[in-house]
């Protein structure tokens, strides 16, 4: 996890990512910094992230995010 | 008997509502399904085969990909994926091909043929007229969302057929859409829930709003646009900018003024049909104004597109390669950059088959893809000068920016062709003398009462737009109010519709833009 908010920090700074369960409804993360997040969390985590995966229930919190990522990872 | 015409919102529509009513609920859907064949059939008439065999063609595909998934063969994961796409290219495929024989054949042959003659091959291209159903573009769209999320596994196949042709002809959406998901109306549709009082005033006063955007304030301006387009050759330059301006207006008027008459359309029977406008001229630049304009089709090229060729396995691999030798910065652009070349060719070419409309992609393309770019730069050089992106002034600024974009971006999207926008646009920079515009005005199509009555519908039109960006509803205040009180609003709004309205003796019908795309 904390890896991950690393990661959120580096792509978009200044956003209260522990506790934010709105990032997409919220415009806070927008389409291009969804891509640079799955670009860096599928080398961060060895995962393949697909379309599918792409829907703000997965993108709207860390919780959320760390959530889809550990499933990835049971699926690989 | 589009939704502007009183044998739609005054006939039509009524005498659906009453037998939906009144017949019991479990068949009511079929009331709706008879409403949607007859609307489409008195614009297509037999073409309506098309849309009954791409109904079949959906809903035995998306039974197909379930019995995959379903692995009754005990297969791989890796093989039932690779029989699922290839169901799903399939079902694509067929139906995306439909739309582009349909409507792109003269387009490519044409455009063969004048490479050929570019060769000195004499090979001339004769034009085949292709009778195209209604609404192809808009279902055709429906069909792949439906199929792409049976086979991510988002959407579960449907077993009911009904609730299948349902979905991809409920008649509000025919003409112009909304571009709807399979769960945001089919079951909805099926349901056959009685209609609410509420739903029923509010539904028909949306419906209301949308005429008097359509036939008091677009219809009005038609015939200016028709004439300032067809004649720029010998109008001054700032007659032609106001052409380009009066289309933007029109077009907003126009397509918003229908989806409020469709969206209030479907909320009579319970429907809650996606919103396809948020305010688009309040947006800070051309990638926002894109999250506001068309949004169901944004978000269909987003989901459809976008992330599916950014994610492409060669697309991620070329962008690692990129990342290696010139570093993060860099290689975030890649994939973005590639989606988005995509993504914007296809909205060029859905829109119709003509240079214009793929330049009109191609612009906003370009436009996106520099914003993306300089987004961080601009950022970190208006926090050196001390520039408040929030302040008024800026905000003004960012607003004329977006006006600019918009309007010529809309010259070229209505011009005849690619040479008759840029002469066009040629125009306002080589022969611009806006008193000629002044000292013509009254001579542009548009009369001494056509004039205020547009203005004051822009006004009325801005200020609502305005207080619904600050989640402020009209119709809910009013709904809120004294009886009399609420009868006058309404009685009023009603009469100034009747009156102001452009119909009768001496206006021709003007059709619905979108309906042709």
């Amino acid at each position: 996890m904390e890896e991950l908010l690393e990661i959120l920090e580096d792509i978009q700074p200044g956003v209260d990512y522990a506790n934010c369960k709105t990032l997409i409804d919220d415009h806070i993360l927008d389409s291009f910094g969804i891509l640079s997040l799955v670009s860096e969390i599928e080398d961060a985590f060895d995962i393949e992230v697909s379309p599918a995966e792409l829907v703000a229930e997965n993108f709207n919190s860390a919780e959320s995010l760390w959530k889809m990522i550990c499933r990835l990872k049971e699926e690989e | 008997m589009a939704y502007h015409t009183i044998a739609y919102f005054a006939v039509f529509l009524p005498i659906v509502i009453l037998l939906y009513q009144v017949f019991p609920k479990k068949i009511r859907f079929a009331v709706i399904l008879a409403a949607d064949i007859v609307f489409f059939w008195l614009f297509s008439g037999k073409l309506i085969i098309y849309l009954v065999c791409a109904s079949l063609l959906t809903y035995f595909i998306g039974l197909w990909l379930e019995k995959i998934a379903l692995n009754p063969g005990g297969l791989s994961n890796k093989l039932i994926t690779k029989k699922k796409r290839r169901v799903l290219a399939l079902g694509i495929l067929l139906n995306l091909a439909v739309l582009v024989v349909l409507k792109y054949t003269n387009f490519f042959g044409q455009t063969l043929s004048d490479i050929l003659n570019v060769f000195k091959v004499d090979w001339t291209y004769k034009p085949i007229k292709f009778m195209i159903p209604i609404g192809l573009s808009f279902y055709t769209l429906e069909i792949i969302s439906y199929l792409t999320d049976v086979y991510r596994g988002t959407q579960k196949a449907e077993h009911n057929f009904a609730k299948v042709a349902l979905y991809l002809s409920f008649f509000p959406q025919t003409m112009e859409g909304p571009i709807a998901r399979f769960h945001e109306t089919a079951d909805a549709l099926y349901s056959g829930e009685s209609i609410k009082f509420d739903n029923l005033k509010f539904g028909y006063q949306r419906i209301l709003w949308g005429l008097f955007k359509k036939i008091v304030v677009a219809d009005r301006i038609f015939p200016t646009v028709k004439y300032i387009f067809g004649n720029y050759a010998n109008l001054d330059g700032s007659i032609a900018l106001f052409g380009a301006i009066c289309y933007v207006t029109q077009l907003y008027m126009e397509f918003s003024g229908c989806m409020d008459i469709v969206i209030g359309s479907g909320q009579i029977f319970g429907i809650t049909l996606p919103e396809n406008f948020r305010q688009p001229f309040l947006a800070k630049n051309a990638g926002d104004f894109w999250r506001r304009w068309h949004i169901t089709l944004g978000t269909f090229f987003k989901d459809y597109i976008f992330y599916p060729v950014s994610l492409a396995k060669p697309v991620k691999n070329f962008a690692k390669k990129v990342k290696k030798r010139c570093g993060r910065n860099v290689s975030k652009f890649v994939a973005p950059t590639a989606a988005l070349f995509c993504v914007w060719l296809s909205n060029g070419l859905w829109h119709g088959a003509n240079w214009t409309f793929i330049f009109y992609g191609m612009y906003y393309f370009v436009l996106i893809f520099i914003e993306n770019i300089l987004e961080e730069p601009l950022k970190k050089f208006t926090e050196k000068l001390h520039i408040n992106m929030e302040s008024v002034g800026f905000r003004i600024f960012r607003a004329i920016k977006l006006f600019i974009i918009v309007v010529t971006g809309e010259l070229f999207f209505n011009a005849a062709s690619l040479k008759d926008g840029f002469k066009m646009f040629g125009r306002i920079f080589t022969n611009f003398h806006i008193s000629e515009l002044i000292s013509s005005i009254f001579q542009l199509k548009m009369d001494r009462y056509d004039i205020p009555i547009v203005v004051v519908g822009i006004i009325l039109v801005t200020i609502v737009g305005a207080l619904k960006e600050k989640n402020i509803d009209i119709r809910r205040k009013v709904s809120g109010w004294v009886i009399p009180a609420r009868w006058v609003f309404w009685y009023a709004a009603i009469m100034l519709v009747i009156i102001f309205g452009a119909y009768g003796s001496g206006y021709t019908a003007v059709d619905l833009i979108y309906a042709g795309y």
